[in-house]
Protein backbone atom coordinates (compact mmCIF):
# COMPACT_ATOMS: atom_id res chain seq x y z
CA UNK A 1 0.00 0.00 0.00
CA UNK A 2 1.22 3.49 -0.84
CA UNK A 3 1.25 5.31 2.49
CA UNK A 4 1.77 8.73 0.88
CA UNK A 5 -1.43 8.40 -1.12
CA UNK A 6 -3.26 7.26 2.02
CA UNK A 7 -1.88 10.25 3.96
CA UNK A 8 -2.97 12.69 1.25
CA UNK A 9 -6.46 11.18 0.91
CA UNK A 10 -6.78 11.08 4.71
CA UNK A 11 -5.77 14.77 4.89
CA UNK A 12 -8.55 15.75 2.47
CA UNK A 13 -11.02 13.45 4.23
CA UNK A 14 -10.25 14.96 7.63
CA UNK A 15 -10.81 18.38 6.09
CA UNK A 16 -14.21 17.20 4.87
CA UNK A 17 -14.99 15.73 8.30
CA UNK A 18 -14.30 19.05 10.06
CA UNK A 19 -15.88 21.31 7.43
CA UNK A 20 -19.06 19.31 6.82
CA UNK A 21 -19.66 18.38 10.47
CA UNK A 22 -21.60 21.54 11.45
CA UNK A 23 -23.55 21.53 8.19
CA UNK A 24 -24.61 17.89 8.21
CA UNK A 25 -25.20 17.86 11.97
CA UNK A 26 -28.22 20.15 11.75
CA UNK A 27 -29.07 21.72 15.08
CA UNK A 28 -26.05 20.49 17.01
CA UNK A 29 -27.68 17.15 17.76
CA UNK A 30 -24.38 15.27 17.59
CA UNK A 31 -25.64 12.99 14.81
CA UNK A 32 -23.55 13.36 11.66
CA UNK A 33 -21.95 11.00 9.17
CA UNK A 34 -18.28 10.17 9.48
CA UNK A 35 -15.98 10.64 6.50
CA UNK A 36 -13.08 8.79 8.07
CA UNK A 37 -14.85 5.50 8.76
CA UNK A 38 -15.49 4.85 5.02
CA UNK A 39 -11.79 5.51 4.35
CA UNK A 40 -10.80 3.10 7.12
CA UNK A 41 -13.27 0.52 5.77
CA UNK A 42 -11.98 0.98 2.22
CA UNK A 43 -8.38 0.40 3.34
CA UNK A 44 -9.38 -2.59 5.45
CA UNK A 45 -11.21 -4.02 2.45
CA UNK A 46 -8.20 -3.95 0.14
CA UNK A 47 -4.92 -3.53 2.02
CA UNK A 48 -2.75 -6.27 3.54
CA UNK A 49 -3.81 -7.20 7.04
CA UNK A 50 -1.05 -5.53 9.04
CA UNK A 51 -1.11 -2.31 7.03
CA UNK A 52 -4.89 -2.10 7.32
CA UNK A 53 -4.71 -2.46 11.12
CA UNK A 54 -1.97 0.19 11.45
CA UNK A 55 -3.90 2.54 9.17
CA UNK A 56 -6.98 2.10 11.39
CA UNK A 57 -4.95 2.85 14.52
CA UNK A 58 -3.39 5.98 12.99
CA UNK A 59 -6.73 7.32 11.72
CA UNK A 60 -8.25 6.66 15.14
CA UNK A 61 -5.41 8.46 16.94
CA UNK A 62 -5.90 11.53 14.72
CA UNK A 63 -9.65 11.50 15.48
CA UNK A 64 -8.79 11.29 19.20
CA UNK A 65 -6.44 14.27 18.85
CA UNK A 66 -9.07 16.31 16.99
CA UNK A 67 -11.90 15.61 19.45
CA UNK A 68 -11.15 17.09 22.89
CA UNK A 69 -13.65 16.02 25.53
CA UNK A 70 -15.50 18.40 27.83
CA UNK A 71 -14.43 18.35 31.46
CA UNK A 72 -16.81 19.03 34.31
CA UNK A 73 -14.69 22.03 35.38
CA UNK A 74 -15.28 23.78 32.04
CA UNK A 75 -11.99 22.81 30.38
CA UNK A 76 -11.27 20.08 27.89
CA UNK A 77 -8.91 17.13 27.63
CA UNK A 78 -7.51 15.14 24.73
CA UNK A 79 -7.76 11.41 25.41
CA UNK A 80 -5.70 9.30 23.03
CA UNK A 81 -6.89 5.73 22.63
CA UNK A 82 -10.66 5.22 22.51
CA UNK A 83 -11.14 5.93 18.80
CA UNK A 84 -7.84 4.25 17.89
CA UNK A 85 -8.90 1.04 19.61
CA UNK A 86 -12.44 1.34 18.25
CA UNK A 87 -11.22 1.75 14.69
CA UNK A 88 -8.79 -1.12 15.19
CA UNK A 89 -11.63 -3.44 16.19
CA UNK A 90 -13.76 -2.12 13.32
CA UNK A 91 -10.93 -2.85 10.85
CA UNK A 92 -10.43 -6.29 12.40
CA UNK A 93 -14.10 -7.04 11.82
CA UNK A 94 -13.79 -6.11 8.14
CA UNK A 95 -10.61 -8.18 7.77
CA UNK A 96 -12.43 -11.17 9.24
CA UNK A 97 -15.29 -11.02 6.76
CA UNK A 98 -13.73 -9.51 3.65
CA UNK A 99 -13.18 -12.90 2.04
CA UNK A 100 -16.95 -13.29 1.80
CA UNK A 101 -17.66 -9.84 0.36
CA UNK A 102 -18.06 -8.52 -3.16
CA UNK A 103 -15.40 -5.87 -2.78
CA UNK A 104 -16.08 -3.82 -5.89
CA UNK A 105 -19.71 -3.14 -5.04
CA UNK A 106 -20.28 0.33 -3.46
CA UNK A 107 -23.03 -1.15 -1.29
CA UNK A 108 -20.42 -3.39 0.33
CA UNK A 109 -18.56 -0.28 1.52
CA UNK A 110 -21.84 1.19 2.76
CA UNK A 111 -22.74 -1.87 4.83
CA UNK A 112 -19.29 -2.48 6.29
CA UNK A 113 -18.90 1.24 7.07
CA UNK A 114 -22.13 1.19 9.09
CA UNK A 115 -21.18 -2.05 10.87
CA UNK A 116 -17.56 -1.09 11.61
CA UNK A 117 -18.63 2.39 12.72
CA UNK A 118 -21.10 0.86 15.16
CA UNK A 119 -18.42 -1.48 16.52
CA UNK A 120 -15.94 1.39 16.86
CA UNK A 121 -18.47 3.61 18.63
CA UNK A 122 -19.41 0.86 21.10
CA UNK A 123 -15.72 0.49 21.98
CA UNK A 124 -15.36 4.28 22.41
CA UNK A 125 -18.45 4.47 24.65
CA UNK A 126 -17.30 1.47 26.72
CA UNK A 127 -13.80 2.85 27.27
CA UNK A 128 -14.86 6.39 28.15
CA UNK A 129 -17.67 5.15 30.40
CA UNK A 130 -15.17 2.87 32.14
CA UNK A 131 -12.69 5.69 32.71
CA UNK A 132 -15.46 8.03 33.86
CA UNK A 133 -16.60 5.70 36.64
CA UNK A 134 -15.98 6.92 40.15
CA UNK A 135 -14.73 10.50 39.98
CA UNK A 136 -16.61 11.47 36.74
CA UNK A 137 -14.29 14.28 35.62
CA UNK A 138 -15.80 14.31 32.10
CA UNK A 139 -19.22 15.49 30.92
CA UNK A 140 -20.41 12.17 29.58
CA UNK A 141 -23.75 10.36 29.38
CA UNK A 142 -23.32 6.85 28.00
CA UNK A 143 -27.02 6.50 27.11
CA UNK A 144 -27.16 9.73 25.12
CA UNK A 145 -23.87 8.91 23.44
CA UNK A 146 -25.10 5.47 22.44
CA UNK A 147 -28.16 6.95 20.75
CA UNK A 148 -26.17 9.74 19.05
CA UNK A 149 -23.39 7.48 17.86
CA UNK A 150 -25.76 4.74 16.68
CA UNK A 151 -27.60 7.22 14.46
CA UNK A 152 -24.24 8.66 13.36
CA UNK A 153 -23.18 5.14 12.35
CA UNK A 154 -26.33 4.75 10.28
CA UNK A 155 -25.82 8.13 8.62
CA UNK A 156 -22.22 7.13 7.85
CA UNK A 157 -23.74 4.84 5.21
CA UNK A 158 -24.70 7.91 3.19
CA UNK A 159 -21.19 9.37 3.28
CA UNK A 160 -19.78 5.93 2.45
CA UNK A 161 -22.00 5.72 -0.63
CA UNK A 162 -20.77 9.10 -1.88
CA UNK A 163 -17.13 8.50 -0.97
CA UNK A 164 -17.12 4.99 -2.45
CA UNK A 165 -17.28 6.52 -5.92
CA UNK A 166 -14.12 8.54 -5.19
CA UNK A 167 -12.28 5.79 -3.35
CA UNK A 168 -12.94 3.14 -6.00
CA UNK A 169 -11.78 5.54 -8.68
CA UNK A 170 -8.59 6.19 -6.70
CA UNK A 171 -8.01 2.51 -5.83
CA UNK A 172 -5.18 1.95 -8.34
CA UNK A 173 -3.16 4.85 -6.88
CA UNK A 174 -3.27 3.27 -3.41
CA UNK A 175 -1.18 0.38 -4.75
CA UNK A 176 -2.93 -2.38 -2.86
CA UNK A 177 -1.17 -5.70 -3.38
CA UNK A 178 -2.91 -8.21 -1.18
CA UNK A 179 -4.36 -11.57 -1.98
CA UNK A 180 -7.55 -12.21 -0.10
CA UNK A 181 -8.64 -15.84 0.13
CA UNK A 182 -12.32 -15.97 -0.75
CA UNK A 183 -14.75 -18.51 0.53
CA UNK A 184 -16.68 -19.31 -2.60
CA UNK A 185 -14.50 -18.20 -5.52
CA UNK A 186 -10.94 -17.92 -6.69
CA UNK A 187 -8.51 -15.81 -4.68
CA UNK A 188 -8.83 -12.11 -5.42
CA UNK A 189 -5.60 -10.24 -6.19
CA UNK B 1 8.81 -19.23 7.84
CA UNK B 2 9.35 -15.49 7.74
CA UNK B 3 11.45 -14.13 10.62
CA UNK B 4 10.83 -10.56 11.69
CA UNK B 5 12.71 -8.53 14.32
CA UNK B 6 11.22 -8.81 17.79
CA UNK B 7 10.18 -5.15 17.86
CA UNK B 8 8.22 -5.53 14.61
CA UNK B 9 6.46 -8.67 15.81
CA UNK B 10 5.50 -7.09 19.11
CA UNK B 11 4.77 -3.57 17.86
CA UNK B 12 1.03 -4.14 17.41
CA UNK B 13 0.39 -5.73 20.85
CA UNK B 14 2.52 -3.03 22.49
CA UNK B 15 0.57 -0.29 20.68
CA UNK B 16 -2.76 -1.83 21.74
CA UNK B 17 -1.71 -2.08 25.39
CA UNK B 18 -0.35 1.47 25.31
CA UNK B 19 -3.57 2.85 23.79
CA UNK B 20 -5.65 0.95 26.34
CA UNK B 21 -3.58 2.36 29.20
CA UNK B 22 -3.81 5.89 27.75
CA UNK B 23 -7.57 5.54 27.36
CA UNK B 24 -7.92 4.90 31.08
CA UNK B 25 -5.12 7.14 32.37
CA UNK B 26 -6.09 9.93 34.81
CA UNK B 27 -6.62 13.37 33.25
CA UNK B 28 -3.69 14.93 35.14
CA UNK B 29 -1.37 12.55 33.26
CA UNK B 30 -2.68 13.55 29.82
CA UNK B 31 -1.59 17.18 29.57
CA UNK B 32 1.16 16.24 27.09
CA UNK B 33 -1.47 15.13 24.55
CA UNK B 34 -2.38 18.81 23.99
CA UNK B 35 0.91 19.32 22.16
CA UNK B 36 0.18 16.48 19.73
CA UNK B 37 -3.38 17.76 19.29
CA UNK B 38 -1.98 21.19 18.35
CA UNK B 39 0.37 19.67 15.76
CA UNK B 40 -2.44 17.65 14.19
CA UNK B 41 -4.58 20.80 14.01
CA UNK B 42 -1.73 22.67 12.33
CA UNK B 43 -1.71 19.98 9.64
CA UNK B 44 -5.47 19.41 9.24
CA UNK B 45 -6.98 22.90 9.62
CA UNK B 46 -5.39 24.39 6.46
CA UNK B 47 -7.38 21.97 4.30
CA UNK B 48 -10.54 22.33 6.41
CA UNK B 49 -10.53 26.12 5.87
CA UNK B 50 -10.94 26.13 2.06
CA UNK B 51 -13.51 23.34 2.23
CA UNK B 52 -15.48 25.34 4.82
CA UNK B 53 -15.30 28.36 2.53
CA UNK B 54 -16.83 26.33 -0.29
CA UNK B 55 -19.42 24.81 2.04
CA UNK B 56 -20.42 28.26 3.35
CA UNK B 57 -20.73 29.45 -0.25
CA UNK B 58 -22.98 26.52 -1.17
CA UNK B 59 -24.93 26.42 2.13
CA UNK B 60 -24.72 29.96 3.54
CA UNK B 61 -25.14 30.23 7.30
CA UNK B 62 -28.42 31.83 8.34
CA UNK B 63 -28.29 35.40 9.61
CA UNK B 64 -30.64 36.95 12.17
CA UNK B 65 -32.76 39.03 9.78
CA UNK B 66 -31.87 38.55 6.13
CA UNK B 67 -34.24 41.30 4.98
CA UNK B 68 -32.70 44.07 7.09
CA UNK B 69 -30.56 46.66 5.29
CA UNK B 70 -27.02 47.37 6.40
CA UNK B 71 -28.10 50.62 8.07
CA UNK B 72 -30.95 48.90 9.91
CA UNK B 73 -28.54 46.26 11.15
CA UNK B 74 -26.13 48.92 12.43
CA UNK B 75 -28.95 50.75 14.24
CA UNK B 76 -30.29 47.48 15.67
CA UNK B 77 -26.79 46.59 16.90
CA UNK B 78 -26.40 50.02 18.52
CA UNK B 79 -29.79 49.66 20.18
CA UNK B 80 -28.84 46.24 21.50
CA UNK B 81 -25.55 47.57 22.83
CA UNK B 82 -27.25 50.50 24.60
CA UNK B 83 -29.88 48.22 26.10
CA UNK B 84 -27.20 45.83 27.28
CA UNK B 85 -25.30 48.70 28.86
CA UNK B 86 -28.49 49.88 30.55
CA UNK B 87 -29.20 46.45 31.95
CA UNK B 88 -25.58 46.03 33.00
CA UNK B 89 -25.73 49.39 34.75
CA UNK B 90 -28.84 48.34 36.63
CA UNK B 91 -27.23 45.07 37.55
CA UNK B 92 -24.11 46.95 38.59
CA UNK B 93 -26.25 49.27 40.74
CA UNK B 94 -27.80 46.30 42.42
CA UNK B 95 -24.36 44.78 42.96
CA UNK B 96 -23.01 48.04 44.37
CA UNK B 97 -25.94 48.34 46.74
CA UNK B 98 -25.22 44.83 47.94
CA UNK B 99 -21.54 45.70 48.18
CA UNK B 100 -22.24 48.78 50.33
CA UNK B 101 -24.28 46.60 52.60
CA UNK B 102 -21.41 44.13 52.72
CA UNK B 103 -18.93 46.92 53.42
CA UNK B 104 -20.87 47.92 56.43
CA UNK B 105 -20.59 44.36 57.68
CA UNK B 106 -16.91 44.17 56.86
CA UNK B 107 -17.26 41.83 53.89
CA UNK B 108 -14.54 41.41 51.26
CA UNK B 109 -14.22 43.99 48.52
CA UNK B 110 -14.65 42.87 44.91
CA UNK B 111 -12.51 44.98 42.56
CA UNK B 112 -14.30 46.71 39.73
CA UNK B 113 -13.78 45.30 36.28
CA UNK B 114 -12.92 46.73 32.92
CA UNK B 115 -13.19 44.83 29.67
CA UNK B 116 -11.52 45.23 26.30
CA UNK B 117 -13.01 43.56 23.26
CA UNK B 118 -11.18 41.97 20.36
CA UNK B 119 -12.75 40.64 17.18
CA UNK B 120 -11.12 37.52 15.75
CA UNK B 121 -12.13 35.14 12.94
CA UNK B 122 -13.38 31.61 13.56
CA UNK B 123 -10.79 29.40 11.97
CA UNK B 124 -12.60 26.10 11.91
CA UNK B 125 -14.49 23.58 13.98
CA UNK B 126 -13.21 20.53 15.78
CA UNK B 127 -15.14 17.32 16.18
CA UNK B 128 -17.71 17.74 18.95
CA UNK B 129 -18.90 21.34 18.50
CA UNK B 130 -15.68 23.11 19.52
CA UNK B 131 -14.89 26.29 17.56
CA UNK B 132 -11.26 27.07 16.78
CA UNK B 133 -10.42 30.78 17.06
CA UNK B 134 -7.26 32.28 15.59
CA UNK B 135 -5.80 33.80 18.74
CA UNK B 136 -4.53 32.51 22.04
CA UNK B 137 -2.33 33.18 25.04
CA UNK B 138 -0.38 35.68 22.95
CA UNK B 139 -3.35 38.10 23.32
CA UNK B 140 -4.08 37.29 26.91
CA UNK B 141 -6.78 34.65 26.49
CA UNK B 142 -7.27 32.24 29.35
CA UNK B 143 -9.53 29.30 29.99
CA UNK B 144 -12.92 30.82 30.75
CA UNK B 145 -12.58 33.94 28.56
CA UNK B 146 -16.07 35.00 27.47
CA UNK B 147 -16.81 34.95 23.74
CA UNK B 148 -19.72 36.78 22.11
CA UNK B 149 -21.03 37.33 18.61
CA UNK B 150 -22.99 40.27 17.14
CA UNK B 151 -21.79 42.48 20.01
CA UNK B 152 -24.00 41.03 22.74
CA UNK B 153 -25.06 37.48 21.82
CA UNK B 154 -23.27 35.15 24.22
CA UNK B 155 -21.46 32.40 22.32
CA UNK B 156 -19.59 30.53 25.04
CA UNK B 157 -16.39 30.23 27.00
CA UNK B 158 -12.85 29.41 25.96
CA UNK B 159 -12.16 25.85 27.10
CA UNK B 160 -8.58 25.46 25.90
CA UNK B 161 -5.89 27.95 24.99
CA UNK B 162 -2.66 27.49 23.11
CA UNK B 163 -0.21 30.20 22.10
CA UNK B 164 -1.92 31.11 18.83
CA UNK B 165 -5.25 29.25 18.76
CA UNK B 166 -8.00 28.65 21.27
CA UNK B 167 -11.08 26.47 21.48
CA UNK B 168 -14.53 27.75 22.39
CA UNK B 169 -17.46 25.61 23.52
CA UNK B 170 -20.80 27.21 22.53
CA UNK B 171 -23.52 27.47 25.18
CA UNK B 172 -25.76 25.33 22.94
CA UNK B 173 -23.30 22.41 22.71
CA UNK B 174 -24.70 19.31 24.35
CA UNK B 175 -21.54 19.04 26.48
CA UNK B 176 -21.85 22.66 27.71
CA UNK B 177 -22.74 23.27 31.35
CA UNK B 178 -26.16 24.63 32.42
CA UNK B 179 -26.38 28.39 32.89
CA UNK B 180 -28.49 30.57 35.14
CA UNK B 181 -30.46 33.16 33.21
CA UNK B 182 -33.07 35.84 33.68
CA UNK B 183 -36.14 36.44 31.54
CA UNK B 184 -36.96 40.09 30.84
CA UNK B 185 -40.75 40.24 31.11
CA UNK B 186 -40.80 43.63 29.39
CA UNK B 187 -38.19 45.51 27.38
CA UNK B 188 -37.30 47.84 30.28
CA UNK B 189 -36.17 44.81 32.26
CA UNK B 190 -37.95 45.99 35.41
CA UNK B 191 -39.59 42.64 36.08
CA UNK B 192 -37.52 39.51 35.67
CA UNK B 193 -37.86 35.78 36.27
CA UNK B 194 -34.96 33.40 36.87
CA UNK B 195 -34.38 30.06 35.16
CA UNK B 196 -31.67 27.43 34.79
CA UNK B 197 -31.05 26.67 31.13
CA UNK B 198 -29.61 23.38 29.91
CA UNK B 199 -28.49 22.79 26.31
CA UNK B 200 -30.78 20.36 24.52
CA UNK B 201 -28.40 19.44 21.70
CA UNK B 202 -30.45 20.88 18.85
CA UNK B 203 -29.19 24.46 19.06
CA UNK B 204 -31.62 25.47 21.82
CA UNK B 205 -31.62 25.59 25.62
CA UNK B 206 -34.39 24.40 27.89
CA UNK B 207 -35.21 25.38 31.46
CA UNK B 208 -37.90 25.72 34.07
CA UNK B 209 -39.04 29.15 35.15
CA UNK B 210 -38.83 29.87 38.85
CA UNK B 211 -41.75 32.08 39.92
CA UNK B 212 -41.08 34.27 42.95
CA UNK B 213 -44.65 35.58 42.96
CA UNK B 214 -48.15 34.54 41.98
CA UNK B 215 -48.70 37.92 40.32
CA UNK B 216 -50.68 37.14 37.16
CA UNK B 217 -49.23 40.14 35.31
CA UNK B 218 -45.85 38.41 35.31
CA UNK B 219 -46.46 36.37 32.18
CA UNK B 220 -43.82 34.45 30.27
CA UNK B 221 -44.37 34.94 26.55
CA UNK B 222 -42.78 33.83 23.31
CA UNK B 223 -40.02 36.15 21.99
CA UNK B 224 -39.16 37.56 25.41
CA UNK B 225 -35.45 38.09 25.89
CA UNK B 226 -33.40 35.79 28.08
CA UNK B 227 -30.10 37.09 29.43
CA UNK B 228 -27.21 35.74 31.44
CA UNK B 229 -27.23 36.23 35.19
CA UNK B 230 -24.93 33.59 36.62
CA UNK B 231 -22.25 33.93 39.29
CA UNK B 232 -20.23 31.21 37.58
CA UNK B 233 -19.59 33.65 34.73
CA UNK B 234 -17.43 36.79 35.01
CA UNK B 235 -19.06 40.03 36.13
CA UNK B 236 -18.62 41.69 32.72
CA UNK B 237 -20.59 38.88 31.05
CA UNK B 238 -23.73 39.40 33.12
CA UNK B 239 -26.81 40.47 31.15
CA UNK B 240 -25.40 39.37 27.82
CA UNK B 241 -28.04 37.95 25.50
CA UNK B 242 -28.65 34.19 25.61
CA UNK B 243 -31.57 34.27 23.18
CA UNK B 244 -35.31 34.64 22.81
CA UNK B 245 -38.04 32.34 24.06
CA UNK B 246 -39.02 30.18 21.13
CA UNK B 247 -41.55 27.89 22.82
CA UNK B 248 -43.31 27.52 26.17
CA UNK B 249 -44.33 24.11 27.48
CA UNK B 250 -46.27 23.11 30.54
CA UNK B 251 -44.41 20.85 32.92
CA UNK B 252 -46.69 17.89 33.66
CA UNK B 253 -44.88 16.90 36.83
CA UNK B 254 -44.92 20.49 38.16
CA UNK B 255 -47.92 22.39 36.73
CA UNK B 256 -46.90 25.67 38.40
CA UNK B 257 -43.52 25.69 36.66
CA UNK B 258 -43.44 26.47 32.97
CA UNK B 259 -40.71 25.10 30.76
CA UNK B 260 -39.19 27.44 28.19
CA UNK B 261 -37.15 26.69 25.10
CA UNK B 262 -34.68 29.45 24.24
CA UNK B 263 -32.97 29.91 20.88
CA UNK B 264 -29.98 32.26 20.44
CA UNK B 265 -30.44 35.21 18.10
CA UNK B 266 -27.79 33.73 15.81
CA UNK B 267 -29.24 30.67 14.08
CA UNK B 268 -26.20 28.40 14.46
CA UNK B 269 -23.53 29.45 16.94
CA UNK B 270 -21.09 26.95 15.46
CA UNK B 271 -21.01 28.63 12.05
CA UNK B 272 -20.32 32.28 12.87
CA UNK B 273 -17.53 33.84 10.82
CA UNK B 274 -16.20 36.21 13.50
CA UNK B 275 -16.34 36.27 17.27
CA UNK B 276 -15.69 38.97 19.84
CA UNK B 277 -13.53 38.11 22.82
CA UNK B 278 -14.24 39.95 26.06
CA UNK B 279 -10.87 40.21 27.74
CA UNK B 280 -10.43 41.80 31.14
CA UNK B 281 -8.30 44.94 30.91
CA UNK B 282 -6.98 44.20 34.38
CA UNK B 283 -5.98 40.88 35.89
CA UNK B 284 -9.05 39.35 37.42
CA UNK B 285 -9.86 36.14 39.20
CA UNK B 286 -13.61 36.23 39.53
CA UNK B 287 -16.15 33.44 38.94
CA UNK B 288 -15.56 30.97 36.18
CA UNK B 289 -12.08 32.09 35.23
CA UNK B 290 -10.13 29.82 37.46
Amino acid sequence: MNWFVLAFVAWITFGLELALGPVLDSGSSGVHPSMIIPLMAFVALYAPRKQALWAAILLGIIIDLLAPMARADGGSVVIVGPHALGYLLGAHFILAIRGMLIRRNPLTLVIISIASSFIAQVVVIALITLRNMGTSPLIWDAGDQLVERSFSSLSTGISALVLSVIFFALAPTFGFHSSVPTRFARTIR
Amino acid sequence: MQHQPLIVRWSMPIAIVLLFVLSLAPIRMLSWTDWFSDQVQVVILPIAGPIEFVVDFVVPPEISNPLATQREKVIADELDIVRTQLLQTRQENHRLNTLIEQFTRGAAIMPDLDVRQAQRPRSSNLIGDLLVIRTGKIEGLTQGTVVVVDAIQLLGKVTRVNDRVSMVRPITASSAQPILATILLESSGKNQLRCLLTPVGDGTLIGEVARPTTNETWQVRIDQEVRLLDDQWPQHAQMLMIGNIERIENNESQPLRQRIIVRPTVADLRRVSDVILRLPALDQTDGGDS
